[in-house]
C-alpha cells in the first residue's frame, strides 16, 4: 500500500510540476526570493484569472439573453445540464471502450502484475484525473454564475459590489463541485464493472444510449422539467438532477442542493469502492498502457513517435491484402506510398492541403501586394512541410529503403512525386476559385506555381536529407524541415517574384516561368546528391 | 580480385575523435559463410552498416561483384541483402505486403505468391501474413527480415546477430537455408556470439576487438 501510494504521489508530483514549469517556478527552490514569486504568481494569477473569467462572463450574458430574453438567468441551467450531459455522455461511451483508470508502462510492470488491493490503488488513482477533468466545470459554473450577475446586479459593477458579483459564481461553484464528481466517480464505476475479472461485458456500451436520450430530451425541452408527462418522461428524474443545479442561481440556502450533490458523490463512490475489489488492473493497463504513451510523447514534443502511435491504433492488428496492382522497379515506391496513404489517411491530414487550398484561394482576392506577399510566404511553408512527409517516413526506415535497388533520383522523383503533383493541382484550384470570386481573369501567379513547387519541394527535401545523421536514421529519427530550409525555398520564390516583377508582360512571365523551373531542376539535383552523401558526416 | 563476392579495401570509421573501426581489408568468397565475432561494442555492427551502405566509411571502399558501393549503387544493392538484428518495418503494411513490396522494387515478382507462401510457412509466419509486424515479437521480426531478404536475388548475404532472438526451431531453420545458399554460391557475413552457430557453419572465422578486425 506504501509503495503504491509512493509510485502514485510521484506521478502527482511530476504532474504538478509540468504545470508549474509553465510559470517558471521551481518547487524544489527553497530561497526566499523563489517563496517570493510564489506570493507574486499567487497574486498576479489570482487578478488575471479573475479578469478573464469576468471578460468571458460579459459575451456569456449576452448569450443568456439571447437564449431567453424574458428570464436570462433561466437559460443558465441548461447550459450548465448541456456540458455535464454531453461529457458525461462521452466519457461513459469512452469508459466502455477503454479504461478510465490510466496506467503507464510502468506502473504496468510495477503494480498491476501485483497483488496490491484494488481498492486502494483505484480510490488512490481518483484525485489527479478527476482535478484535471473538474477543472473546466469549475470555470464554466463560474462564468455562467458572473454571467447571471452582469445581467442580475443592476447599474455598474464597481469595486463595492464585487464581494456580491463573487458570490454569483461562488453559488454554482459549489454546487456543481460535487454533482460532477459524482458522475465522474459513476464514469470510473462503469468502466472498472466492465473490467472486472475476465468478465467480459460488451452490454455496457448500451448505458450510453439512455444517457443520451435523458439529456437530449431535457434539452429538447429546454430545461422545462415541468411539462407534459407524454412528451417528457424523464420529469421526475430531471428535476432531480438539475434541481441542485438551479438553485445555484436562485437565492435560497445552498446547504440541500450540496448536501444533495454530496450524497450523490458519496453513494457513487461507496459504490466504486464495492466494484473495484474485483478490478483486473492488468486488463486495464493493456488498454491504456499506449494511450499514456502517446499523451507522453505529445505533451514532451516526441511529435513521430506520438503518430506512430496514433497509426498502430487506427490501423489495428490486420489487413486483408490490398488489391492495389503491382508495380514493378521504382513504381513499387509509389505502390507502397498509396498504399500507406490510404491506410493511414484520418481528417487532420488534409488540413495541410486545405491551408495551401485557402492561402491560394485568398491570394487573387487580396487587395495589397504586402498581404499577398505574406499569403504566399504561408503558401511556401506549408508546402515544403507537406512536400517531405513520404520522404521522412521512408528515411525513418533506412536499412529497408537503403537497400532497394533504386537510384536516388528515381527514388526522389517516387517519394517527392505524388506531393508535388498534389500540390499543384491543390494550388491551383484555389487560385481558380479565387479567381472566380474576385472576378479577375486568372492570377499570373498561377503560371509558375509547377516551378515554384518544384523548388520548394527540392529545397526542403535537401535540406532533410542534409541534416540527416544515417546513425540517427538507423534509429529511426528524422530531421524535420529547418528554419534554413524554409529560409531558402522564400528566397527561391522571391528571386522567380522579383523576376516576374521586373520583367512585366507576356515576356516576363516566360522568364519568370523558365526560372522557376530551372531553380526546381537545381533544387532537385541538389536533394538527389545529398541523399547519396547521407552518412557521409 | 574484381569478380569476387564482396570486397572490403581499408575500410576504417572514425566518429570525431572515436575510432570505431580501424583500418580493414578483406574479402568474401562465394560460397563461403564468413563468422564474425567479438564482444559487445567491438564495432560488429558498425562494421556491417559500413559494408551494407547503411552509414558511410570514413575511410577505404567496397566493392559487391567488382561494383563500388557508392559508385554503383543499384548493381550493388541487386546483389546484396543484410539484415539487421531488430528489422524495423513499415507501420501500414502488412507481413504479406512487405514480401510483395520488396518482390516488386527487386522485379522478382514470378510466381511470387507461390514463393511468398513457401517463405511463409518456412519461417512459421504463413498464419500471422496479415499482421502488422509491429505487433510482431523480436524473433518474428527477425524472421521476417529473413523472409525479405530470401524473396529476391541475392549473392552476398550480411546478417548481424541473427540468432540472437530467435527460438530453436528457427535457428535450426537459419543454419539450413544458410547451408543452403552457400551450396548455391553466395557467400555470407554474419556476426554472432553463438559458439554452436561458429562451429556448425563458419568456413572462416573473422574476430574484432576494439575496432581491429584479424582472421583467426
Amino acid at each position: 500500500m506504501r509503495a503504491v501510494d509512493w509510485v502514485r504521489s510521484r506521478q502527482e508530483e511530476r504532474e504538478l510540476d509540468y504545470w508549474l514549469s509553465f510559470v517558471a517556478y521551481e518547487k524544489q527552490d527553497r530561497s526566499f526570493i523563489n517563496r517570493l514569486y510564489l506570493i507574486y504568481l499567487v497574486l498576479f494569477f489570482s487578478v488575471w484569472i479573475f479578469a478573464m473569467l469576468t471578460f468571458f462572463a460579459s459575451g456569456g450574458a449576452a448569450v443568456l439573453r439571447l437564449l431567453s430574453a424574458t428570464d436570462p438567468s433561466r437559460a443558465a441551467v441548461p447550459i450548465e445540464v448541456a456540458l455535464l450531459g454531453a461529457w458525461n455522455v462521452y466519457a461513459l461511451w469512452q469508459a466502455c471502450r477503454c479504461s478510465p483508470v490510466v496506467f503507464t508502462e510502468a506502473d504496468q510492470t510495477l503494480i498491476c502484475q501485483t497483488s496490491v488491493n484494488r481498492r486502494f490503488v483505484t480510490i488512490r488513482w481518483l484525485l489527479m484525473p478527476w482535478s484535471k477533468s473538474a477543472i473546466v466545470f469549475w470555470i464554466a459554473a463560474i462564468i455562467i454564475g458572473f454571467s447571471v450577475a452582469e445581467i442580475s446586479i443592476p447599474g455598474v459593477i464597481g469595486a463595492d459590489r464585487i464581494l456580491e458579483y463573487a458570490r454569483y459564481g461562488f453559488r454554482p461553484f459549489s454546487v456543481i463541485l460535487p454533482i460532477q464528481l459524482g458522475l465522474f466517480i459513476f464514469q470510473w464505476v462503469i468502466g472498472i464493472y466492465r473490467l472486472q475479472r475476465d468478465i467480459s461485458r460488451r452490454w455496457l456500451g448500451w448505458i450510453v444510449i439512455p444517457a443520451s436520450v435523458l439529456c437530449l430530451s431535457y434539452l429538447l425541452m429546454f430545461g422545462n422539467t415541468s411539462g407534459p408527462a407524454l412528451l417528457f418522461p424523464w420529469t421526475t428524474i430531471a428535476q432531480a438532477i438539475t434541481h441542485p443545479l438551479g438553485s445555484g442561481f436562485g437565492e435560497g440556502s445552498l446547504f440541500l442542493p450540496i448536501l444533495d450533490g454530496v450524497l450523490f458523490a458519496l453513494l457513487m463512490f461507496a459504490i466504486m469502492t464495492r466494484v473495484s475489489g474485483p478490478f483486473s488492473l492488468t486488463r486495464a493497463a493493456q488498454e491504456t498502457v499506449r494511450l499514456e504513451a502517446l499523451s507522453m510523447a505529445q505533451r514532451y514534443g516526441f511529435d513521430k513517435y506520438a503518430e506512430d502511435i496514433r497509426t498502430q491504433r487506427r490501423l489495428g492488428v490486420e489487413r486483408a491484402p490490398s488489391r492495389l496492382p503491382a508495380i514493378h522497379g521504382t513504381g513499387s515506391l509509389v505502390w507502397k506510398g498509396l498504399l500507406q496513404s490510404q491506410r493511414s489517411f484520418h481528417l487532420s491530414s488534409l488540413l495541410t492541403w486545405f491551408s495551401m487550398f485557402i492561402l491560394m484561394l485568398g491570394l487573387p482576392l487580396l487587395p495589397d501586394m504586402g498581404s499577398r506577399i505574406l499569403a504566399i510566404a504561408f503558401w511556401v511553408i506549408q508546402l515544403g512541410q507537406a512536400s517531405v512527409v513520404r520522404l521522412r517516413s521512408d528515411l525513418s526506415l533506412w536499412p529497408l529503403l537503403r537497400q532497394l535497388p533504386i537510384s536516388s533520383r528515381r527514388f526522389l522523383l517516387a517519394d517527392l512525386g505524388p506531393a508535388y503533383f498534389l500540390s499543384i493541382l491543390v494550388s491551383l484550384c484555389g487560385l481558380t476559385v479565387g479567381s472566380l470570386l474576385s472576378t479577375k481573369p486568372s492570377d499570373p501567379f498561377a503560371f509558375l506555381v509547377p516551378g515554384i513547387v518544384a523548388a520548394v519541394a527540392g529545397i526542403a527535401a535537401f535540406d532533410v536529407m542534409q541534416r540527416s545523421n544515417s546513425n540517427l536514421l538507423l534509429a529511426g529519427s528524422v530531421p524535420a524541415v529547418s528554419g534554413r530550409g524554409i529560409a531558402l525555398g522564400l528566397l527561391i520564390t522571391a528571386i522567380v517574384l522579383v523576376a516576374s516583377f521586373l520583367l512585366p508582360g507576356f515576356l516576363g512571365i516566360i522568364i519568370a516561368i523558365v526560372l522557376s523551373l530551372v531553380l526546381g531542376w537545381m533544387a532537385f539535383a541538389l536533394a538527389a546528391r545529398s541523399y547519396r552523401n547521407i552518412g557521409s558526416s | 580480385m574484381l569478380n569476387l563476392p564482396l570486397v572490403a579495401h581499408d575500410i576504417s570509421k572514425k566518429y570525431e575523435s572515436y575510432q570505431a573501426l580501424s583500418s580493414t581489408s578483406f574479402e568474401l568468397h562465394a560460397g563461403e559463410i564468413t563468422i564474425l565475432s567479438g564482444p559487445n561494442g567491438s564495432g560488429k555492427t558498425t562494421l556491417l552498416s559500413c559494408l551494407s551502405g547503411l552509414i558511410r566509411p570514413t575511410s577505404g571502399a567496397v566493392t559487391v561483384a567488382g561494383f563500388d558501393l557508392y559508385r554503383n549503387e543499384v548493381e550493388v544493392r541487386r546483389r546484396m541483402a543484410f539484415v539487421p538484428d531488430v528489422p524495423r518495418f513499415y507501420l501500414e503494411l502488412t507481413a504479406y505486403e512487405h514480401l510483395r513490396f520488396i518482390a516488386m522494387a527487386y522485379e522478382s515478382m514470378d510466381d511470387f505468391d507461390i514463393r511468398a507462401e513457401r517463405l511463409l510457412r518456412k519461417w512459421s509466419l504463413w498464419e500471422a501474413r496479415n499482421l502488422f509486424p509491429h505487433h510482431f515479437s523480436r524473433g518474428m521480426r527477425l524472421k521476417l527480415g529473413l523472409a525479405l531478404a530470401h524473396i529476391r536475388p541475392l549473392e552476398v548475404l550480411l546478417l548481424d546477430e541473427p540468432t540472437s532472438a530467435m527460438d530453436v526451431e528457427g535457428v535450426a531453420l537459419l543454419i539450413s537455408e544458410l547451408r543452403g545458399l552457400r551450396e548455391n554460391g553466395s557467400a555470407i557475413l554474419l556476426s554472432s556470439h553463438d559458439p554452436h552457430l561458429i562451429e556448425q557453419l563458419g568456413d572462416r572465422n573473422l574476430a574484432i576487438q576494439n575496432g581491429i578486425v584479424e582472421e583467426k
